[in-house]
C-alpha cells in the first residue's frame, strides 16, 4: 500500500480495529495478521503502527497491557475497547460509502 | 461511564508525573520486541525508522498532557474573556452585584479583622503566646469567682518555681505629679520589678532600660522611662530628653529612656519607675512566661497548689487562690463579646448578598437560555458550559473582593471601637490591622461564596433537556424551575433578613434598657474630676482631709454649684474597690466565706451632691472623724443580706475577717443602691475623715452637682483647687453622663453597627423579593392578560401578585423565627446581659418583614395590572 498518509490514517487505524475485533494481539501479530488477511496487498511499516496504536489508545479505542507472549516474552497486548468497537462499525460504514462512492467515479459501476 | 478510563489516566499521569514509568521505555520495549518475532520468523529487518519511540511516547504522555493543560488554560482564558465581555454586555447588572458583593464581604473581611486583632493576630508584648497573667481570685457566697490583685507574697512564690514561670514581672499601679516647666501634671506610672523590658519584649527605643543597679535601688534610683506620648506631649520629641532632670512628688527623676510607640502597657501608663515592694503589699499585677512545655492547664494545677500553701502560712492570704491566664484573656476580658456577636451578623448579610447577587445571575441565565442552547448545539458540553458561567461568577465575586477590601480599609480607624479598650489604651491600636492572614481568609470567602452559588445558578442555568429547548424554541422551558429556585433563595434571604433584624433588635433593646436603667443616683448634672494624694506631701491624713474640707468648702460657694462631695471609688470608672467584712453575730464559717462588698470612702456632702436616696437612719456629718466612734453606712442588698426582715441601724460591722483587730463599726444609714463597676451585690460606706489612710484613700473622686451645664464648672474647679494647693494637679475632669455613656459604649457601638447590618440585609432581602415578583409579573404576562381579558378584576391581579409575595415572606419568616431564637441563645451565650427574645420584638420583626415585602411586590404588582391583555395574548 502506498505510503501516503493522508489516505492511510484513517485507513490504518480502521484495519487495525478490524484486525483487534478477532482477538487481542500485539504490535507485530496485528502487522503480521493485516498483512495475510489484505493477501500480502497490505504491509505495515514500524514507523507508522506504533503511533497509530498510540493515538488509538489515547482516544480510547483500544488498550495496551503488558502480558506475556507465545514465546514467553513480555509484550504489549492491545483490545478493543467497547468505545473502539462502536467506532470500528461507523467506520466500516464510512469506509464502504467511501469505496463506493470511488468505484463508483472510477469505474462508473451503478449501483 | 468514563470513571475508570479517567482512573487509569489519572494513574497514568501520576507515575509520570514522579517519574515512576517513562512511556519511551514501554515503546522501546515493545519495538525490541517486534524485532525478536520477526528475527524469529526470518523476516527482513527493515530500516530502523528514526523518531518513532519519541513519537509514540510523545502521543502516550507528553503532548497528550501538554495539549490537555494548554487546552485548559486557552479554555479558561477565554472564559474569563467571555465572562468580561458579558458583564460588560449589562453593566448595570454586574456594577450592581459588584456593589452588593462588595458590602457583604467589605463587612466580612473588617469584622474578619477585628477578630484577628482580637483573638488572633500576636500581642507586641507576647509574640509567641506564652506570656500569662498570675492573679489571685476569691470564691463568692454564691461560687462565683472574685478576681482579686495580687500581693508581692505570691510574685515569690511564683519566680521561686523556674520551672514553672520562666521570667516574671511584677507590676504595680501608680501615679506621678510630674512638674514640667511648672505646671504640674498627674501621669499615670507603674513601678516595675526586674527585668520588666525583658518581660514584655520591648526596649525603649531612645536612650536605656534600667541598669541593675537602679532595679535594687528602687524607686529612689530617680530613673524613669517614659512613653512616647509624654515624650511628644510634654518633651516636643525633644532627642535629648535622655538624662534631662524633672521633679515629682519634690523628688528629682532623671529620664533614661523612652520606650516605643504603642507601648503604653499596663494601665495607660506614660511612665515607669524601678520599684522596691514591700513583702506584704497588694494590688499589684504579675505577668510571666510559662516555663517551655507547661500548658495552661497543667500550669494552673501548681498555681493553685502554690495559692493553697501561700494561705495556710499567711493569714492575710487566708482565702485567696491562685490563678493565670493568658495575657490576651486578661487583656481582652468581656470586651471581646462584640466582636463574636458581629461575626455572625456578617456571615448573614454575606449570605443574604449572595443571594441576592445569585438570583441576578440566575434570571441573567434565564434570559441567556438561547445562548445555552445555542453552545449546546455547537457541540458545547454542560461541564464546559458550567465552568463557562463559573468564571463569570467567580469574576464577578473577585471584583465584589477587591471593593469589599476597599471597604474594609475605610473601616479599619473607625472599627478600633470594637476593639477592647486595653488594646487601645494599653498597646496603642490605633486601627484594626489587615494583615496578609484577613486577606487570606477574605479572598478564601469570595471564592468560596462564588464557586458555591455560581455552580448553583450554573447547574440550574444548563439543566434541562437541550433538544427540547431547541424544538420549543421557547425561554421559558426552565422558567418555573429556575423561579422555583429563586423562591428558595427568596425565602432564604427574607428568613436571613429576620435572624438579622431579631438579633440586631435584642442588641437595640438591650442598648436601650442599659441606657434607662435607674443608676440610682442622678447622672445628669454631675461633673467629676480627680485628685491624687499618692507622695510625701499628702501622706498625712490631716493634710487629705483638710486639703478636701478647703477644696469642697470653696466649691460650694462657686456660682451654680449645688452640692459637691467626694469618693474614693468613682462607680462609673477607674476600678471598683472590693472591701472583705465580717458582720457582728455572724461569723464566716470559714476565711474563704468572708464576704466582699464594694467599698467607697465618702465625705458628708457625697450622698446629696450624688442624689442618693437615704432609706433609714442617717448619712454622715462633719461629726464623723478620726477620733470619733467608727460608723458606716449600708446600701439596702447589704441590710436585706445581713439582717433580713430587721433594721439594720445599730448593728455592728468590721473590715477583714471576725477575729481580725480592725474595729467594730456601727451602722448609722441605709441607702438606696447604686449601679457601679465592679457589680458587687452590696455595698458599704465608710467617713473618709475616719479614714483618710484607709484602703483606696489615696484616690479622690469629687463630685459635683451643677445647677447648668456641668461641663462649664472646669475653670471654677482648677481655681478653686490652685487657691488651696497650687502644685495639685486636677485631673480626668469629665462629666458622669459622660462616664455613664463610655461605660456602654460597646453595647451602644454594637446595637447601631448590629442595626446597620439588619438594615441593609433587609433592604437586600426586599430587593430580592422586588426581583422575584418582576421576573415572575413579566414572565407571566399572558396569563395575567388573559386573566385580565377574561373580566378579572385588576384589584384581583394586583391582590394575587401581593398575596403571593406575602406568602413567600410568610414562608421566610416560619423558617427564620426558629433561627432567630437560635441565634438569640448563641448571643446571650456571647454577650451576657442581652435578654431573651420576646414575643413582641419577633412579631414585630415579622410584621416588618411582611410589609417590606408587600412594599416590593407593589411596582411589579402594579406593572401587571397595566398589562393591555390584547398585546399580551398576542405575545
Amino acid at each position: 500500500m502506498a505510503r501516503d498518509h493522508e489516505l492511510l490514517h484513517g485507513a490504518l487505524e480502521a484495519l487495525i480495529l478490524r484486525t483487534l475485533s478477532d482477538r487481542s494481539d500485539h504490535g507485530y501479530g496485528i502487522s503480521r495478521r493485516i498483512r495475510d488477511a489484505t493477501g500480502g496487498a497490505v504491509e505495515v511499516e514500524d514507523g507508522s503502527l506504533y503511533p497509530a496504536l498510540y493515538r488509538l489508545e489515547r482516544k480510547a479505542l483500544i488498550r495496551g497491557e503488558w502480558g506475556t507472549s507465545d514465546a514467553r516474552r513480555r509484550a504489549r497486548f492491545y483490545h478493543l475497547t467497547p468505545k473502539g468497537r462502536r467506532r470500528l462499525g461507523t467506520q466500516t460504514a464510512q469506509w464502504a460509502a467511501f469505496a463506493d462512492g470511488v468505484s463508483r467515479l472510477l469505474l462508473g459501476r451503478k449501483s | 461511564v468514563t470513571s475508570p478510563r479517567r482512573r487509569r489516566e489519572f494513574g497514568a499521569n501520576l507515575r509520570s508525573l514522579f517519574g515512576w514509568r517513562r512511556p519511551a521505555d514501554d515503546v522501546a520495549e515493545e519495538l525490541r520486541f517486534h524485532a525478536e518475532m520477526r528475527a524469529r520468523d526470518g523476516q527482513p529487518q527493515p530500516a530502523r525508522a528514526s523518531g518513532v519511540v519519541a513519537e509514540c511516547a510523545a502521543i502516550a504522555a507528553g503532548a497528550d498532557r501538554a495539549t490537555r493543560r494548554g487546552q485548559w488554560l486557552e479554555e479558561a482564558w477565554h472564559d474569563l474573556r467571555h465572562a468580561g465581555r458579558a458583564l460588560r454586555a449589562r453593566p448595570g447588572v454586574a456594577l450592581g452585584s459588584i456593589l452588593i458583593i462588595g458590602l457583604g464581604l467589605g463587612a466580612n473581611t473588617a469584622i474578619v479583622g477585628l477578630v484577628n486583632a482580637v483573638y488572633f493576630q500576636p500581642l507586641p508584648i507576647d509574640p509567641d503566646g506564652r506570656l500569662v497573667r498570675i492573679r489571685e481570685y476569691r470564691v463568692g457566697s454564691d461560687g462565683s469567682r472574685w478576681q482579686a490583685d495580687i500581693g508581692r507574697r505570691s510574685f515569690d512564690a511564683v519566680t521561686a518555681a523556674p520551672d514553672l514561670v520562666s521570667d516574671a514581672v511584677l507590676l504595680g499601679a501608680t501615679s506621678l505629679n510630674l512638674v514640667i516647666d511648672d505646671v504640674a501634671e498627674r501621669i499615670p506610672a507603674v513601678r516595675t520589678s526586674a527585668g520588666f523590658t525583658r518581660v514584655l519584649r520591648t526596649a525603649p527605643v531612645l536612650g536605656r532600660a534600667f541598669t541593675p543597679d537602679e532595679e535594687q535601688a528602687g524607686e529612689d534610683s530617680g530613673a524613669l522611662l517614659i512613653s512616647q506620648r509624654l515624650w511628644d506631649r510634654a518633651f516636643g520629641r525633644a532627642p535629648d530628653v535622655v538624662g534631662r532632670h524633672v521633679k515629682a512628688e519634690a523628688r528629682a527623676f532623671t529620664i533614661v529612656g523612652v520606650m516605643p510607640t504603642g507601648f503604653d502597657f499596663p494601665y495607660a501608663a506614660e511612665a515607669w519607675l524601678p520599684g522596691r515592694f514591700a513583702p506584704n503589699e497588694r494590688s499589684l499585677a504579675i505577668f510571666g512566661h510559662l516555663a517551655p512545655g507547661l500548658t495552661l492547664p497543667v500550669a494552673n494545677e501548681r498555681f493553685e497548689a502554690i495559692g493553697r500553701r501561700l494561705n495556710e502560712q499567711n493569714p492575710d492570704n487566708a482565702g485567696l487562690g491562685l490563678n493565670a491566664v493568658s495575657a490576651r484573656q486578661s487583656l481582652v476580658g468581656d470586651d471581646g463579646q462584640m466582636a463574636i456577636a458581629l461575626m455572625g451578623s456578617v456571615a448573614m448579610l454575606l449570605l443574604i448578598a449572595c443571594a441576592n447577587v445569585t438570583m441576578l445571575i440566575t434570571s441573567r441565565l434565564v434570559s441567556r437560555q438561547q445562548e445555552v442552547v445555542i453552545r449546546a448545539a455547537l457541540g458545547c458540553g454542560r461541564g464546559r458550559q458550567v465552568r463557562h458561567f463559573i468564571t463569570e461568577t467567580l469574576l464577578l465575586f473577585a471584583l465584589g473582593g477587591v471593593a469589599g477590601w476597599a471597604l474594609a480599609v475605610l473601616l479599619k480607624d473607625s472599627l478600633v471601637v470594637l476593639l477592647p479598650r486595653t488594646f487601645v489604651d494599653e498597646l496603642g491600636m490605633r486601627s484594626v490591622p489587615l494583615d496578609l492572614r484577613v486577606a487570606a481568609v477574605a479572598m478564601a470567602v469570595a471564592m468560596a461564596a462564588g464557586l458555591a452559588f455560581g455552580l448553583v445558578a450554573a447547574l440550574r442555568a444548563t439543566r434541562g433537556d437541550i433538544n427540547a429547548m431547541i424544538k420549543d424554541g421557547s425561554r421559558s422551558v426552565t422558567g418555573g424551575r429556575s423561579r422555583r429556585t429563586v423562591s428558595a433563595l427568596v425565602v432564604v434571604e427574607i428568613a436571613l433578613a429576620l435572624v438579622l433584624v431579631a438579633g440586631a433588635g435584642l442588641l437595640i433593646q438591650n442598648a436601650y434598657r442599659i441606657s434607662r436603667r435607674d443608676p440610682g443616683f442622678r447622672i445628669d448634672g454631675l461633673f467629676t474630676f480627680q485628685l491624687d494624694f499618692r507622695g510625701a506631701r499628702y501622706a498625712a491624713g490631716a493634710a487629705r482631709t483638710s486639703l478636701l474640707d478647703d477644696v469642697i468648702g470653696r466649691l460650694q460657694e462657686a456660682p451654680g454649684v449645688e452640692a459637691v462631695g467626694m469618693t474614693t471609688v468613682n462607680p462609673f470608672c477607674c476600678g471598683d474597690w472590693g472591701a472583705r467584712i465580717s458582720v457582728e453575730g455572724q461569723p464566716a464559717p470559714s476565711p474563704q466565706a468572708t464576704p466582699v462588698v464594694g467599698h467607697q470612702l465618702v465625705t458628708p456632702g457625697w450622698f446629696a451632691a450624688m442624689g442618693i436616696a437615704l432609706r433609714d437612719g442617717r448619712v454622715f456629718t462633719a461629726r464623723d472623724r478620726e477620733g470619733q466612734a467608727p460608723v458606716a453606712i449600708v446600701d439596702e442588698g447589704f441590710a436585706r443580706r445581713f439582717w433580713p426582715g430587721q433594721s439594720a441601724i445599730g448593728k455592728r460591722v468590721k473590715r477583714g475577717q471576725y477575729d481580725s483587730t480592725e474595729p467594730w463599726m456601727t451602722v448609722v444609714g441605709v441607702v438606696a443602691p447604686i449601679e457601679a463597676d465592679g457589680d458587687y451585690p452590696e455595698a458599704w460606706y465608710l467617713p473618709y475623715a475616719q479614714w483618710p489612710l484607709g484602703p483606696s484613700a489615696e484616690d479622690a473622686h469629687l463630685m459635683v452637682r451643677s445647677t447648668g451645664n456641668p461641663a462649664m464648672l472646669l475653670p471654677a474647679v482648677r481655681r478653686a483647687v490652685a487657691e488651696v494647693d497650687a502644685t495639685m494637679p486636677v485631673f480626668e475632669p469629665t462629666t458622669m453622663a459622660q462616664l455613664g455613656r463610655d461605660r456602654h459604649a460597646q453595647d451602644r457601638i454594637g446595637a447601631t453597627v448590629t442595626g446597620t447590618l439588619a438594615a441593609l440585609g433587609l433592604v437586600l432581602a426586599t430587593i430580592g423579593v422586588y426581583g422575584l415578583m418582576s421576573a415572575a409579573v413579566s414572565g407571566d404576562t399572558r396569563n395575567i392578560g388573559i386573566r385580565l381579558a377574561l373580566g378579572a378584576s385588576s384589584r384581583r391581579v394586583l391582590g394575587q401578585v401581593l398575596a403571593r409575595a406575602i406568602r413567600l415572606a410568610a414562608t421566610g419568616a416560619i423558617v427564620g423565627v426558629p433561627l432567630a431564637l437560635l441565634a438569640a441563645r448563641l448571643l446571650r451565650a456571647v454577650i451576657t446581659d442581652v435578654e431573651a427574645p420576646n414575643l413582641t420584638l419577633l412579631a414585630g420583626v415579622t410584621l416588618l418583614l411582611l410589609a417590606a415585602a408587600a412594599i416590593a411586590a407593589l411596582i411589579p404588582a402594579r406593572r401587571a395590572v397595566r398589562i393591555d391583555p390584547l398585546r399580551a395574548l398576542r405575545e
